[in-house]
């Protein structure tokens, strides 16, 4: 090749690298500067990616979206394209609305994005646990055959963490995840279902989580939230906040500092949307962002 | 020539003045001649190898100040570095095709350098923007973007960066709930073929393409694995066999007369490849194991993803066939034991996947075992004739892994398996018997 035409051709090349770069910043630019703005409450913790550093990984909760619609699973498969709105509660936070094969009609904000898998199991979250010590006092206390059983087969260390919970009175996210885990394995278990439904295991598992579910909701009135019949899982395009170095491992210890006192407000995120894409704008320990928090803590 | 073999004759030439067969004077013209082919040799490769690690290491260096994630910097100081990123390395590169004579070090190292600072800059506008984990689309677009520095700058660093780049987007764009097919990696693939195929022409013993080879026959090996959809069970031992056996045709038709293994990528990568491919079929497991459409693929089953693996498995067949072919009439010397290794694989699962089932799954069992132990026997008595020790190495190796393997296999009896081992070690100490007598010697 002519030294001519080889430098034209570099040049071209060096205004599509840049034009791709430009690309991608205006790209993002006109959501965070023009999309409509949401707050999600968050969990976070602190991993690390070799090329751009130090975030904090971020789930939101919820991170599915609840329907009572048990066939959504066969009428969409994984990694299918979807559409899911968005839609701001009286608390203020966010939460992720439904989940539509279409763009909504009007405007409405919505994400598009793939449709990872569907959920149908009666399992609990630990956010659908509404009172954690009301419930731990509850379970080491009734004289109900749940609660006697529950006690019955508790191994030491979940005793312990419960026990340790009531007497100091924080309700931290190892109770709550403690107690999902415990009912979780309540609404399997063939013995349990032997006693409490009086009916006989089929196959190798309890094959009765819902009635068991439902059992639950009798035992503990108003401690749980209404499990849904199904819950979809999509890939969010909010999963991580990037942070200086030193900065990413003192924000998670922030928000578990946080979220064992329930006194404080917890960590939220703000995203910014714009026909169907998202972009993440910051994140927050109660009314501070994380930036501003860390550098009070500092001083 | 190498260092090794000059020392070689260094060693020998006095011998051979003393036995009077060649004159002290030719000796020394002889000695003058390679001392004087020896000095350039070695610098300029240690020169690239210096520029290229020179450019990795500056750009790494870059991308780990850019990962410490300054929070001072606003979005539009990050957006300005992002841009001056790519511009740094682009003037590099620019100013390596303005020159007229530029070292090949230079255009090595300048073009690792400009892909990964790019690489840098896209990583940076992540980083700003929070934007989430897609690793397998952001390292496509940056391969894609810095792949032509590859062919404007005759550099095979960054041909190597790109495969290793394109083929971890194969495996990322694999998922597990999204159950995408990553058939697209053969068009990224197809796009170096056309340098691959320069600078086998240019020179095929030049480090830069026997990099490229190496390079290249990895990722074929890794990638055509992760590309496949499983929908038809075991096919993958067609697509496989003709896939190394084709690699090792290419490879004894462009570089068979590389003096070292390193210089002969392609046919060490074939042949290494066909031979474990061989050995995996010594085992019933694999002839039991062929049908049509089965349930074990990832739920793509009818679909065009299934159809990829048997388009692969024909175009990878008739290739090895054609090569056979060509490299034969063309009389280039290659081993004929692996080159009809396709031919077979393909015969026994087209015959016991159509309907006459398990019922010839054990005669081809029987045929593979033979086959194999044909293959080492003819390796090892090559590897006398030549008198190689690598080549006899692995003959013996391939024969002790097979009787090893029946040795303790536990679906024959003790009978037959031990009546077999007999006949065999007859045929062997009677083999060695008839040479010995042959050549007139005693046994050794």
């Amino acid at each position: 090749m002519k030294k001519s035409s080889l430098i034209l051709c570099f040049a071209g090349l060096c205004v599509f690298q840049l034009g791709v770069c430009g690309f991608m910043i205006y790209r993002w630019e006109v959501i965070l500067r023009t999309g409509q703005e949401y707050r999600f409450k968050t969990r976070a913790v602190d991993p690390y990616d070799a090329f751009r550093g130090r975030f904090v990984s971020i789930q939101l909760e919820p991170d599915y979206i609840p329907t009572d619609d048990k066939s959504v699973g066969q009428s969409l498969a994984p990694g299918a394209t979807v559409y899911v709105t968005v839609a701001s509660g009286p608390d203020g936070l966010a939460r992720l609305d439904q989940c539509l094969s279409e763009p909504p009609a009007g405007k409405q904000a919505y994400l598009k994005t793939t449709l990872q898998y569907v959920d149908t199991s009666m399992n609990l979250q630990p956010g659908d646990i509404l009172h954690p010590l009301g419930l731990a006092r509850k379970i080491m206390e009734s004289d109900d055959a749940l609660s006697i059983f529950i006690r019955s087969h508790l191994p030491n260390y979940e005793t312990e963490t419960i026990e340790k919970s009531l007497k100091s009175g924080v309700e931290d996210a190892s109770l709550s995840n403690t107690l999902a885990s415990i009912l979780n394995r309540m609404i399997y278990d063939q013995a349990l279902s032997t006693q409490l439904l009086g009916k006989t295991k089929i196959g190798g598992v309890s094959e009765h989580p819902e009635a068991m579910r439902a059992e639950m909701d009798k035992a503990y009135p108003g401690q749980l939230a209404p499990t849904p019949r199904a819950r979809i899982h999509v890939k969010l395009p909010f999963d991580r906040y990037y942070m200086e170095e030193n900065m990413a491992p003192r924000a998670e210890q922030a928000y578990w500092d946080h979220s064992r006192n329930r006194a404080l407000e917890r960590m939220s995120v703000t995203v910014r949307i714009l026909n169907g894409q998202g972009l993440i704008e910051n994140l927050w320990i109660g009314d501070r962002t994380i930036g501003e928090y860390l550098k009070s803590q500092n001083k | 020539m190498t260092k090794k073999h000059i020392h070689w004759l260094h060693e020998q030439l006095p011998l051979l003045v003393a036995q009077g067969i060649i004159t002290s004077e030719t000796a020394a013209s002889i000695k003058s001649h390679y001392d004087h082919q020896e000095a350039p040799s070695s610098r300029p490769l240690a020169l690239t190898i210096f520029a290229i690690l020179g450019g990795v290491l500056i750009a790494g260096g870059i991308i780990l100040l850019m990962a410490h994630n300054w929070m001072e910097f606003n979005r539009s100081t990050r957006a300005f570095i992002s841009f001056l990123l790519v511009i740094l390395g682009q003037a590099v590169v620019g100013y390596a095709l303005w020159k007229d004579k530029i070292s090949a070090a230079y255009r090595e190292g300048s073009g690792l350098f400009a892909q990964l600072t790019f690489g840098a800059g896209m990583a940076l506008i992540g980083q700003t923007y929070h934007l989430s984990d897609d690793l397998g689309a952001f390292t496509l677009t940056w391969m894609l973007c810095t792949l032509p520095l590859v062919y404007l700058l005759r550099a095979s660093g960054p041909a190597l960066i790109y495969l290793a780049g394109v083929t971890f987007w194969a495996c990322n764009v694999h998922g597990w709930y999204d159950r995408s097919h990553p058939a697209a990696w053969w068009i990224w693939i197809a796009l170096l073929i056309p340098y691959a195929v320069m600078e086998m022409r240019r020179n095929p013993y030049h480090p830069r393409a026997i990099l490229l080879m190496w390079g290249l026959g990895i990722c074929l090996a890794i990638g055509t694995g992760i590309c496949l959809e499983s929908g038809w069970r075991n096919l993958w031992l067609v697509i496989y066999s003709g896939m190394f056996v084709s690699l090792y045709l290419i490879g004894s038709f462009w570089q068979g007369e590389g003096t070292s293994l390193w210089q002969r990528p392609l046919t060490f990568i074939g042949g290494l490849g066909a031979t474990i491919l061989l050995f995996i079929m010594t085992f019933d497991n694999v002839w039991n194991h062929i049908g049509w459409v089965t349930g074990s693929g990832n739920g793509q089953e009818g679909s065009w993803a299934a159809l990829h693996d048997v388009f692969l498995a024909c175009i990878t067949t008739l290739t090895s066939v054609i090569l056979m072919v060509t490299c034969r009439r063309r009389g280039q010397s290659f081993h004929l034991g692996l080159g009809i290794l396709p031919v077979v694989v393909t015969l026994g699962y087209l015959l016991i996947g159509s309907g006459y089932g398990s019922s010839l799954a054990g005669p081809f069992f029987i045929i593979a075992n033979l086959y194999f132990l044909g293959f080492s026997i003819m390796t090892l008595v090559e590897g006398i004739k030549e008198r190689q020790l690598g080549t006899v190495n692995y003959g013996m190796l391939m024969m002790a892994a097979l009787i090893l393997t029946r040795f303790f296999d536990s679906d024959f009896g003790f009978i037959a398996k031990g009546l077999v081992f007999i006949v065999l070690g007859s045929a062997f100490l009677g083999v060695n018997f008839f040479l010995a007598r042959r050549k007139g010697g005693p046994t050794p």
